[in-house]
């Protein structure tokens, strides 16, 4: 087996940094091991897409292109009206959908690899994503479950709230270190622990 | 002046808290809660700077952001920032400041002497005596009259601040916290709005913070800030001010934490600008006070009489034991009266007849002598106030010492922010004072920027458009009754004089830019009527603090100079900032490596583990050239492109853009896109293709490579990628949503590699044993995709360089074991990577056009291309390749060149001309490639030139005006090697 490596391997290996009040009071960190599917459809074939799709993941498909479906352990985002992402730690999904989903009717394209998950954990995480992105994270216009397309450093990207004090933010993998710079430097005032979360690399 | 001013009690500041501070290499010393500007009155200090342009001596004017005298160099060394206003400067431990614009020191300015020459400086001085004797004489004036003008002096060390953006939201923002912006927020608060509030200052309450303490209006903040600070939804933001309000509610802030002692090193932010997108905005700014047009009213001691009631209560600086306070409003008796119960001597000077109800009576209790319809005429003294000279109407003048005047000229509402998204300011009469123009749906004033004047009718009117902007953003929330007042302000005024009053010395109108009434009528007199020209005829309005004391009274001397109505002369366009904001807060984190992003390839750390020197090209950050090569590019590019044409060298092209297309119409939107025809390209087959703008230009070229019978893989250049993919989504999405296609980027999926040279397929063989590479199962322009060790890999036989090549494309994660692998299985053929020089270089041996080339100027018939285009098919491009220009013989086309001089050079951007002919103009082309050819053994290039191969074997002029360099070359065909391809087949 070739052995994957990370874009931000150089970058976590220089740890953490203490706070202006020499405390670590956000988590920073990668999450490693899962998959990236997208599906898509074509004009007329929305609901024969919907029905195949959907005898792979358990469910349908989410209406809404801000909040995200589970099916399981599997995240469900409309990323554009005839586009989804499948965000597995399943090995097979991809293979599985494709299996599902005839050509017909839509594409199963897996883009794993293509994106680093990084990961923003703690109380002063909206504060540090606020210095980042132009969208409104307040507990009331942004709930647990919600994502949005946006950027950070003028680069595009998915954010993803994943739990109360829990942001995720699919980087493209190219613009995967700067953006970790740039998390991290707005992380600074805070300090921050790094860590890897799912299977190590 | 030195006497100390501090009272022993009242006030706001902290006196358990002092604080000393260094003014003028003088340690003084102040309390938390001080101003600069506060501390230094305390300490006596007066003559605070000099002034623009006669170097007068200048002390404080007012005690807020309108200040345009008391501006001063704060801190020192890297961290010095001139032309600080330090009435808005809170002071801190160790503060360093110092007084500008004076030598050998503020105290005695040799270059007051140029206030005796002022009959010469009037308005304009500079553009009509600067001007000759010859044309461009001005630049050669400028740099003497720069030296000696202007103020304050920047620093040229790098800043070593940390600045800061960050975005914000809020359902209702309200601007200014005073007291209508407190009712304001209290009300939107209550409603259940998420709220925020912002204040210039540290300290909230606006003109409450000028009460005495004790005093029902300091009892009124303390319950109003009280209110606000019990509602969690309601954020206040302190020492923040509103720069600007830009369309879609959008309010730009910027936040000074200068006060915290900010360290960069621990990511602490001095400044932060804040983008502010609000559902709703509320202008609770307040008002300004305005000066009053008499002799020498720029005399140090002379400050608005707000100003004065704000030093003594709120900062508990007595500025004045003997005090004359003119106004033609009732505002300044409140001055009057507080600065009389410190047991000052107090003489009131009141324009009109007399003041409002009960004021005649209280001033008498407080023994403050009062004269009405009297007018100042002059200030009297020289570095300090010491005395002024008033008249009655028609009367002979009088003096009066004193050692402080507090002026009142009236109040004008701050409407700044309200002028930003475009409403012209209209002037009301009775108020004497601009208003806002109509606000936009969604925006509300209340207070005194609405010309209110009643301190109850500000709280209501805060009060109410708080409910009214919780309204509109959909709260219901019950906000309850308003805040009241146990005392009321008096309000009464009168319209203040549009002339300066009789009397001998100059009557300032802009202290900042020494502009007095005279060169109004200056301005007059030689036709700058309209405010916007006599803004720039006489600087009016400009510099640090844009007029704020200034633009009213200017716009009413012009008015009566015109005899035109006010509300015809209007006022100056109102743009951002409100008040000047460092650079640095602007730049935010967009310095140093966080400029822009940065992109790399998934083999990055590899490249810089292994002696490769990087280079930025465009967003990427790429391997120039490697250490095994050479030390230095010019070396080491040859010796990587020897090692391409002689054996086998691999290179990280995991930068050319990638796109996944696929659905069953996908070779239809193929043959659509591309010029040449992609219908029937078969499976395990790529070809490379040009795609034309709608203007028949070139937009990209690339390979797409077919895997399945619906699943096509295409590259693009590297600078196109995005605008192809764009491109592709635009058609799909707009032109032809009938197509059953899906496309999607896949740059970051997949790690390529391109392995060149004689030896690339003995290389793939060691690296991927038991593949078959043979020629006949992978030839020329084939494709394979096969799993290897668990991980798919996507094989390519295409050619960049011109030798035997391949490009090899795996998931990105494993890009670099893959990487790693080949060179390693590989070695034994002395295999080594090679970098973007030599890559490049490579193309331009063989001939390939690249960016340099792509610029989207040239037609397909202009790159040599023009055989690609189908005849038997639509594409994009088609129809308007027909235009008589793009078909025009003699265009600039695609040729070769080599050197004919070898001891010179050739040069990208050289413009290109017949041999002959005079050597001007834009010549008959340009160089658009250069390279140093190892099979040639000489410097060639890709250029564009008039009639391109037409003239193959013409020599040719080449010329570099920014090296002054003149070359000959021959025109030759751009394949410089291998023009049968058998290096490619082989």
């Amino acid at each position: 087996m070739l052995e994957a490596s990370s874009a931000i391997a150089a970058a976590l290996a220089t740890g953490g940094h203490d706070g202006a009040e020499g405390r670590r009071r956000l988590r920073l960190g990668e999450r490693r091991g899962w998959h990236l599917v997208q599906l898509g459809h074509y004009g007329a074939t929305a609901t024969g897409f919907a029905v195949a799709v959907s005898r792979v993941l358990g469910q349908e498909l989410p209406c809404s292109s801000t909040v995200a479906g589970h099916a399981g352990p599997d995240v469900i985002m409309r990323i554009a009206p005839d586009q989804y992402w499948v965000v597995t730690d399943d090995t097979g999904r991809a293979a599985a959908l494709a299996a599902a989903v005839p050509i017909e009717v839509g594409t199963v394209l897996d883009l794993s690899a293509s994106r680093t998950r990084l990961v923003i954990e703690g109380a002063d995480a909206r504060a540090v994503l606020a210095k980042l992105v132009p969208i409104d994270l307040h507990p009331s216009a942004f709930e647990v479950g919600r994502f949005v397309q946006t950027g950070v450093h003028h680069v595009g990207g998915l954010l993803h709230r994943a739990a109360g004090d829990r942001y995720e933010y699919f980087a493209l993998r190219t613009y995967g270190a700067t953006t970790w710079e740039a998390i991290a430097d707005a992380a600074l005032q805070f300090g921050y622990d790094t860590f890897i979360d799912g299977d190590p690399a | 002046m030195t006497v100390p001013a501090r009272l022993p009690t009242g006030g706001r500041i902290d006196r358990a808290r002092p604080l000393s501070f260094v003014f003028d290499h003088r340690r003084l010393h102040g309390c938390a809660g001080d101003t600069v500007a506060s501390a230094l009155l305390a300490n006596g200090v007066q003559l605070i700077g000099r002034s623009f342009k006669y170097h007068r001596p200048r002390g404080f004017l007012a005690a807020g952001v309108e200040e345009p005298n008391g501006l001063l160099t704060i801190g020192e060394g890297a961290r010095c920032t001139p032309n600080v206003p330090a009435t808005t400067t809170e002071l801190r431990e160790g503060l360093f400041c110092r007084r500008q614009n004076g030598w050998p020191s503020v105290d005695f300015d040799v270059m007051a002497l140029t206030s005796w020459l002022a009959p010469f400086f009037g308005a304009g001085f500079y553009y009509k005596t600067f001007m000759g004797p010859r044309r461009g004489s001005w630049m050669m004036y400028e740099p003497f009259i720069r030296r000696a003008a202007g103020l304050g002096e920047a620093t040229h060390l790098p800043d070593p601040d940390r600045y800061e953006t960050r975005h914000a939201f809020a359902d209702v923002l309200v601007i200014g916290a005073g007291p209508t912006g407190l009712a304001a927020a209290r009300a939107a608060g209550r409603a259940g709005c998420r709220v925020t509030l912002v204040e210039q200052d540290f300290e909230l309450g606006g003109s409450l913070l000028s009460a005495p303490a004790g005093s029902s209006d300091a009892d009124l903040l303390a319950t109003l800030e009280a209110d606000v600070a019990a509602l969690a939804n309601v954020e206040v933001l302190r020492r923040t001010t509103a720069l600007g309000v830009y369309d879609g509610n959008t309010v730009v802030l910027v936040e000074r934490h200068d006060h915290a002692r900010p360290d960069p090193a621990k990511g602490e932010a001095r400044e932060v600008i804040v983008t502010l997108r609000a559902g709703t905005i509320i202008h609770a700014t307040g008002a300004i006070e305005r000066s009053m047009l008499f002799g020498d009213n720029d005399r140090p001691g002379v400050m608005l009489a707000g100003a004065v009631r704000t030093y003594l209560n709120r900062y508990a600086v007595a500025v004045g034991q003997t005090a004359v306070i003119a106004t033609n409003n009732d505002s300044a008796w409140c001055a009057a009266l507080d600065l009389a119960a410190t047991g000052a001597h107090v003489t009131l000077l009141d324009e009109r007849a007399g003041a409002g109800a009960g004021l005649g009576e209280a001033a008498r209790r407080a023994g403050v002598d009062v004269r009405y319809e009297v007018r100042l005429r002059r200030a009297l003294g020289g570095r300090s106030v010491r005395g002024v000279e008033y008249a009655r109407r028609d009367g002979a003048p009088e003096t009066l010492a004193c050692d402080v005047v507090g002026i009142s000229g009236g109040w004008a509402p701050t409407l700044h922010l309200t002028s930003h998204t475009g409403p012209k300011p209209v002037f009301d009469t009775a108020l004497d004072a601009f208003r806002p123009g109509p606000f936009a749906t969604g925006h509300y004033g209340a207070g005194a920027m609405m010309g209110t004047r009643s301190l109850q009718e500000s709280l209501d009117e805060g009060h109410a458009v708080g409910a009214a902007a919780a309204r509109h953003v959909g709260a219901t929330g019950a906000v309850g009754a308003g805040p009241a007042c146990a005392g009321e302000w008096p309000t009464g005024h009168a319209p203040s004089p549009p002339e300066r009053s009789p009397g001998t010395g100059k009557a300032f109108i802009d202290f900042q830019n020494d502009v007095t009434t005279k060169d109004v009528a200056l301005a007059h007199e030689e036709g700058y009527h309209s405010v916007e020209h006599l803004k720039r005829f006489t600087t009016l309005g400009m510099g640090t603090d844009q007029g704020k004391t200034a633009n009213v009274d200017a716009a009413k001397v012009m008015a009566s100079l015109r005899g035109i109505e006010m509300a015809v002369a209007g006022t100056t366009t109102y743009r951002p900032p409100y008040t000047p904001v460092s650079v640095g807060a602007l730049a935010g984190r967009s310095v140093g490596t966080h400029f822009r992003a940065t992109r790399l390839t998934p083999m990055h750390d590899w490249h810089l583990a292994n002696g490769a020197v990087m280079i930025q090209a465009g967003p990427w950050l790429r391997p120039w050239y490697y250490g095994w090569a050479g030390k230095t590019v010019g070396a080491a590019y040859v010796e990587e492109m020897k090692l391409v044409r002689s054996g086998v060298g691999m290179s990280d092209v995991s930068s050319l853009g990638k796109i996944d297309i696929r659905g069953p119409d996908a070779a239809i939107f193929l043959d659509r896109v591309y010029v040449n025809a992609f219908a029937k390209l078969p499976a395990g087959k790529a070809r490379y293709g040009v795609m034309l703008n709608d203007d028949a230009t070139v937009l990209d070229d690339g390979t797409t490579a077919r895997f399945d019978e619906h699943t096509y893989f295409m590259t693009t250049t590297t600078a196109q990628a995005g605008e192809v993919m764009s491109w592709l989504e635009f058609l799909l999405q707009v032109a032809w949503p009938e197509l059953r296609v899906q496309v999607a980027s896949v740059t970051d999926r997949w790690a390529g590699m391109s392995v060149a040279g004689p030896r690339a397929r003995q290389a793939l063989q060691l690296a991927f044993p038991g593949v078959d590479l043979s020629n006949e199962s992978l030839p020329y322009m084939g494709v394979r995709e096969f799993m290897f060790q668990g991980t798919t890999v996507r094989l390519l036989r295409l050619s960049f360089s011109g030798e035997l090549a391949y490009e090899v494309y795996v998931p990105a994660d494993v890009g670099t074991a893959m990487w790693s692998r080949i060179l390693a299985e590989a070695a034994p053929l002395g295999i080594r990577p090679y970098g973007l020089e030599s890559l490049a270089s490579l193309r331009i041996e063989k001939g390939h056009v690249a960016g340099l080339e792509l610029d989207h100027r040239n037609t397909l018939e202009d790159l040599g291309l023009g055989k690609m285009a189908s005849k038997s098919k639509a594409y994009i491009g088609r129809e308007l390749a027909t235009r008589a220009n793009l078909r025009r013989p003699g265009r600039w086309s695609l040729v070769g060149l080599e050197l004919l001089e070898p001891t010179k050079k050739l040069r990208g951007g050289s413009i290109l001309f017949n041999r002959h002919e005079a050597l001007e103009g834009h010549g008959r082309g340009y160089i658009t490639s250069v390279t140093w050819s190892t099979e040639h053994q000489k410097l060639i290039a890709l250029g564009l030139f008039e009639g391109g191969l037409a003239h193959e074997g013409e020599e040719i002029v080449c010329a570099y005006p920014l090296r002054n360099e003149i070359v000959r070359a021959r025109i030759v065909s751009p394949m410089f090697i291998d023009p049968t391809g058998e290096r490619v087949h082989a």
